[in-house]
């Protein structure tokens, strides 16, 4: 709070232009105009929902990839070194490609966010999965576990906490890559508000959507992960580790 | 009815290429018969509770349970590990349902009876609690409700009490021959301690290693009557005179009673390595094998 008061100090005392660094009063203004003309709300509405169903991909995908890559040693010698790979890849690199593949659509936005999380998933879950100790699994084959039940009542639970590692990781690259995405090519978003704000000189607007994006990224953690990090600390006793 | 038919088990160890960890062994277990499996490390007599569990499979002969030959585990078989091995995503409760919920038991059927096995182990208190919560022995003590709520006819017990403060291990070890005089079930209990052996056992099985085979096969229940004691001066002499008949006859590992591995490592690379260096490791460390 002391630092955006001296923040809104300085920028009242000239030290810097203000069309360089806006003053947190400018931002707040601008913040407020975008929600008023809605297209703040309109912006995240539509980054949320390429978010969330890019997500959603990326977790099912990641978790079913991890899974087989633990668990089949082909698998893991025909794709392990190429996820490993890719993972070093930044997800926007996808994005001439995906243009290729689905046009200037949704899919394309879609496939960049994907890229951009599944692999951290993967890697995570695969990680969880391999050290799922051996004996969970031999004391619950002697109670009649197989196969399927197997897994999903032993060892994804048992993996749950590094796939949860995994997921708040793919969480923040699947945002990442859907600003780096909706910044380059123009399709709504709160992506495309930066860009515009960028293209019309408007630094206190491209400021009001970066806070938005920092509260969005500050709700999820505090509503979402922190909640079911905070249970599974309490459920395996890691916190008094 | 448990039937060992001349099995073998050969492991391949990456440094000493093949070992056989049992060769022509055969053993005949009756039905409520609570028989201790005792021996040195690397004897088998591990590998024999997982080829009974069917969580190995031989590679020559036959296991048989019931006349029927052991395929894969079963809910027939209660197993119970050094390691408690709960499911620490799951309340004490739920992991005494584990095994009923994965064979269907209704609802009903299942809250009762892991009540019931609560109970039985003394853990009724307890059964919304998260497993870290509890100590090694209340663990153990929910693993064997874990594994009698599936009302299997054999109990198999690896070194189940081997990693318990003496206090706990003194408690389970009545309480498990009284849940064995109540229920009838048929147990084989692996240990390397020798008191315990003879304090639990209604037949003590003594093994020895390199090859695996049976040193003695000795009815204690018609030698001293529950319950005994492992302090009980009849219990520790009979304990020494089976280490001594284990000695005299060329084995030289001691079976030991109070020694420092509680977990010691059954692993059949591990035990023929014990030969070699990691003996000379060990003897380099003062262990005491």
């Amino acid at each position: 709070m002391a630092l955006v008061l001296a923040w809104e100090a300085a920028s009242r005392l000239g030290l810097w232009r203000p069309w360089v660094f806006p003053s947190p009063s400018a931002i707040g203004r601008s913040l407020w105009s975008g929600v008023v003309d809605g297209s703040i709300p309109r912006g995240i509405a539509t980054s949320l929902r390429r978010l969330v169903i890019g997500y959603l991909l990326s977790l099912v995908g990641g978790v079913g990839l991890g899974l087989g890559l633990a668990r089949s040693r082909t698998l893991r010698e025909s794709l392990g070194t190429i996820v490993t790979g890719l993972q070093a890849l930044p997800s926007i690199c996808w994005l001439p490609l995906a243009l290729l593949w689905f046009g200037l659509s949704e899919s394309a936005i879609l496939f960049v966010v994907v890229a951009g999380s599944l692999l951290s998933i993967t890697v995570a879950t695969e990680s969880g999965v391999s050290n799922v100790p051996p004996l969970y699994v031999r004391a619950a084959r002697t109670m009649g576990a197989r196969g399927a039940t197997l897994y999903l009542r032993v060892i994804l639970p048992a993996a749950l906490p590094s796939i949860l590692s995994g997921m708040r990781l793919g969480w923040t690259f699947a945002w990442r890559s859907l600003m780096a995405g909706e910044l380059l090519f123009v399709s709504g978003g709160l992506g495309q508000l930066l860009a515009t704000g960028r293209e019309l000189g408007d630094m206190a607007r491209v400021m009001a959507v970066m806070v938005a994006i920092v509260t969005l990224g500050l709700v999820t953690e505090v509503l979402f992960f922190k909640q079911l990090d905070a249970r599974v600390r309490e459920v395996w006793g890691t916190d008094r580790a | 009815m448990i039937e060992v038919c001349r099995v073998g088990k050969r492991f391949q160890s990456t440094t000493r290429g093949v070992t056989a960890a049992l060769r022509e062994m055969s053993l005949t277990v009756g039905d409520g018969e609570f028989v201790c499996l005792v021996g040195p490390s690397g004897c088998g007599k591990t590998t024999l509770l997982n080829l009974v569990a069917g969580l190995e499979r031989p590679d020559d002969g036959e296991v048989r349970v019931h006349g029927r030959p052991v395929r894969g585990p079963g809910p027939d078989r209660g197993v119970m590990f050094q390691d408690a091995a709960l499911f620490p995503w799951l309340s004490v409760a739920e992991n005494v349902a584990f095994g009923m919920k994965e064979l269907r038991v209704a609802k009903r059927e299942r809250e009762a009876r892991t009540k019931k096995y609560l109970d039985l182990v003394k853990m009724s208190g307890f059964a919304r609690v998260w497993v870290h919560e509890l100590s090694g022995g209340m663990k153990q003590r929910v693993a064997l409700a874990r594994a009698l709520a599936l009302e299997p006819d054999i109990l198999l017990m690896d070194e189940p009490f081997g990693a318990l403060d003496p206090k706990s291990r003194a408690a389970l070890q009545s309480e498990i021959v009284e849940i064995w005089a109540r229920t009838k079930k048929t147990i084989v209990f692996v240990t390397h301690d020798m008191a315990e052996a003879v304090r639990l056992g209604s037949r003590v099985i003594v093994l020895r290693a390199r090859p695996a085979r049976v040193a003695m096969d000795v009815d204690v229940a018609a030698r001293l009557p529950q319950p005994r004691h492992v302090d009980q001066a009849e219990v520790v002499e009979l304990a020494a005179q089976l280490k001594g008949g284990l000695d005299e006859t060329g084995e030289h590992e001691a079976v030991d009673g109070e020694s420092e591995d509680g977990h010691d490592d059954e692993r059949p690379a591990a035990a023929a390595a014990g030969g070699g260096g990691a003996r000379r490791a060990a003897d380099w460390l003062g262990l005491h094998l």
